[in-house]
């Protein structure tokens, strides 16, 4: 049993490592096919491209999508109202050792997109 | 000669009658010229005024209807928007704010050789945000064991935002020690229906919290890396001396066993966004107080690898685990003479989503887990044991789940005990 724990220790860890050079030769840019998808966003990122307001919408909705992931899926911005967010990403914010800058950046991404 | 005087008398005074003759002959021109240029005057103003007249007519006919009744309305919706108005002031009133949350779950469970049965579970969340810096929370375990409904108290965090980088706790909080069990055990979260073996039941190693106070937080280094820490300081674990579980570590500490206090933390990196690793540790002296064990000191290591992208390369979301536990207790002899008190458990996980896929497919994720628990041969409970899960997850929303899944165990007990066996795990949960 040691040998296969050795062994599926290695295809992880070769995994990981491998996913790390897809994302780098892909420019390490997190591109989030769940942004479309009905699932992690019903109804609401096919609404937003980013087009329209620019980098920077683009740039929280990124961080939301990638953050949010690390643990779970996304719950859509429309399940929550602002005063819940407030509350739900403070929660979040300790509990996931968030930065103050990922905190900040979501919270205004979700109440703006709920 | 008289009438030469008279015929000048009388020329003298015609001549000026003549010439005011012909004076007033003139003005009469000028009179009936003035008079006509009137008349001419008075027939352009008539027919302008008969024109403005008839443009009058046409916008009266063309003005909108009375709109006193639509202002009668406007007056009324105003009104009513006041009184929604109010009833909304009187929730958003003060700085403290309150919401449920939390996770519920189903399961159906038929392993060899056990009953195959129904259980269900309720962990209801309570957040508190009284102001930026002031935060509780505290989650409720609700379970259902034999014929009795147990409540249990997960976690009570007190928490105050210090900066940008540091938020102080204290309560009883989910210990920063396995990345598993802090962050991913919510049955909601978790990508299969059991949690790794080192991490819950009779051959756990790790804890799920600790009472005491801690400091953790975030700090950015650019690029997306970033350093994650969490400290503390917490009432003492305390080991089992007798029965089954002599010299495993027992994690209920609601009062600590002896002065001293456990002491632990974790550091993570963040070498990309999508990839960190950890380490952790707790460390406390786990001898009750007038224990004729005297010290003995028990050391949890942990170590892990989490690796999460949703990326157009490979279709879908990739989450990759990996978390490793070393548990070093003092080699003591309880009774039974003494044996080399460490364990080993550790998890490795893959779980794939095709979220590029279309609306079908990418509500199904694939789940393979592999978990194993290592024990002393010499302790009373020596089974080893591998365990490989597969299963497939149909995501009903991004926070519902219905999972089905089957267990292979394959168990190496000296004492010729079977443990866990093969069996079909299905279970359904929602956060919420």
């Amino acid at each position: 049993m040691k040998r296969i724990r050795l062994l599926f220790t290695g295809i992880f860890s070769c995994g990981g490592l491998l996913g790390t050079v897809v994302l780098c030769q892909s420019g390490c840019q997190s591109q989030s096919p769940s942004e479309m998808s009905s699932l992690a966003v019903p109804g609401m990122i096919a609404q937003d491209d980013g087009a329209v307001e620019g980098g920077a919408v683009r740039g929280a909705a990124e961080t939301w999508s990638a953050t949010c992931i690390r643990c779970h899926n996304s719950r859509s911005p429309a399940s929550y109202s602002d005063a819940e967010w407030d509350i739900a990403m403070l929660h979040m914010r300790i509990q996931a050792n968030l930065t103050a800058d990922e905190y900040r950046t979501i919270l205004e991404f979700l109440k703006a997109s709920n | 000669m008289k009438h030469g005087w008279n015929r000048f008398i009388l020329v003298g005074l015609l001549i000026p009658l003549m010439s005011s003759a012909g004076y007033a002959q003139d003005i009469n021109d000028v009179a009936r010229r003035l008079q006509k240029q009137m008349r001419d005057m008075e027939a352009r103003h008539k027919a302008e005024m008969d024109a403005l007249k008839d443009q009058v007519d046409a916008l009266r006919r063309a003005q909108p209807p009375d709109t006193s009744e639509i202002s009668e309305r406007l007056a009324d919706l105003e009104e009513e928007m006041d009184q929604v108005s109010d009833l909304t002031l009187d929730f958003d009133a003060g700085t403290t704010n309150f919401i449920v949350t939390g996770y519920t779950f189903a399961n159906f469970f038929d392993l060899q050789d056990e009953d195959s049965s129904f259980s269900a579970g309720f962990n209801p969340i309570f957040v508190w945000k009284l102001s930026d810096q002031l935060f509780i929370k505290s989650e409720l375990e609700v379970e259902l064991e034999e014929s009795e409904t147990e409540v249990a108290l997960e976690y009570l965090d007190l928490s105050y935002v210090v900066n940008d980088y540091l938020t102080l706790s204290a309560g009883k909080f989910l210990t920063p020690l396995s990345y598993f069990k802090e962050n991913l055990h919510p049955a909601w979260i978790n990508k299969l229906p059991k949690q790794p073996l080192f991490a819950s039941g009779g051959k756990r190693l790790i804890p799920t919290s600790s009472l005491g106070v801690q400091a953790r937080g975030a700090i950015p280094f650019g690029g997306g890396t970033r350093l994650t820490y969490a400290a503390y300081v917490s009432n003492g674990f305390t080991v089992n001396t007798t029965g089954d579980k002599t010299g495993k570590l027992a994690f209920k500490n609601f009062e600590d066993i002896n002065n001293n206090k456990a002491f632990g933390g974790r550091v993570g990196f963040f070498f990309i966004p999508e990839l960190e690793g950890y380490y952790a540790f707790n460390f406390s002296d786990v001898a009750p107080t007038g224990s004729m064990l005297g010290s003995v000191d028990a050391l949890v290591q942990v170590a892990g690898l989490n690796f999460v992208t949703d990326h157009e390369a490979i279709g879908g979301l990739l989450d990759i685990r990996f978390e490793y536990v070393f548990s070093d207790v003092d080699d003591i002899d309880f009774g039974g003479g003494a044996f080399d008190n460490e364990r080993e458990g550790g998890y490795a996980q893959i779980a794939y989503r095709p979220t590029g896929a279309g609306s079908f497919f990418e509500k199904f994720e694939g789940v393979f887990r592999y978990d194993f628990i290592d024990q002393p041969s010499g302790a009373p409970d020596a089974a080893d044991i591998d365990r490989f899960t597969f299963g497939v997850n149909y995501w009903v929303s991004p926070s519902a789940v219905v999972k089905i899944a089957y267990q292979f165990d394959d168990v190496d007990d000296p004492a010729g005990g079977t443990g866990e066996e093969d069996g079909l795990l299905l279970q359904f949960a929602i956060g919420f």
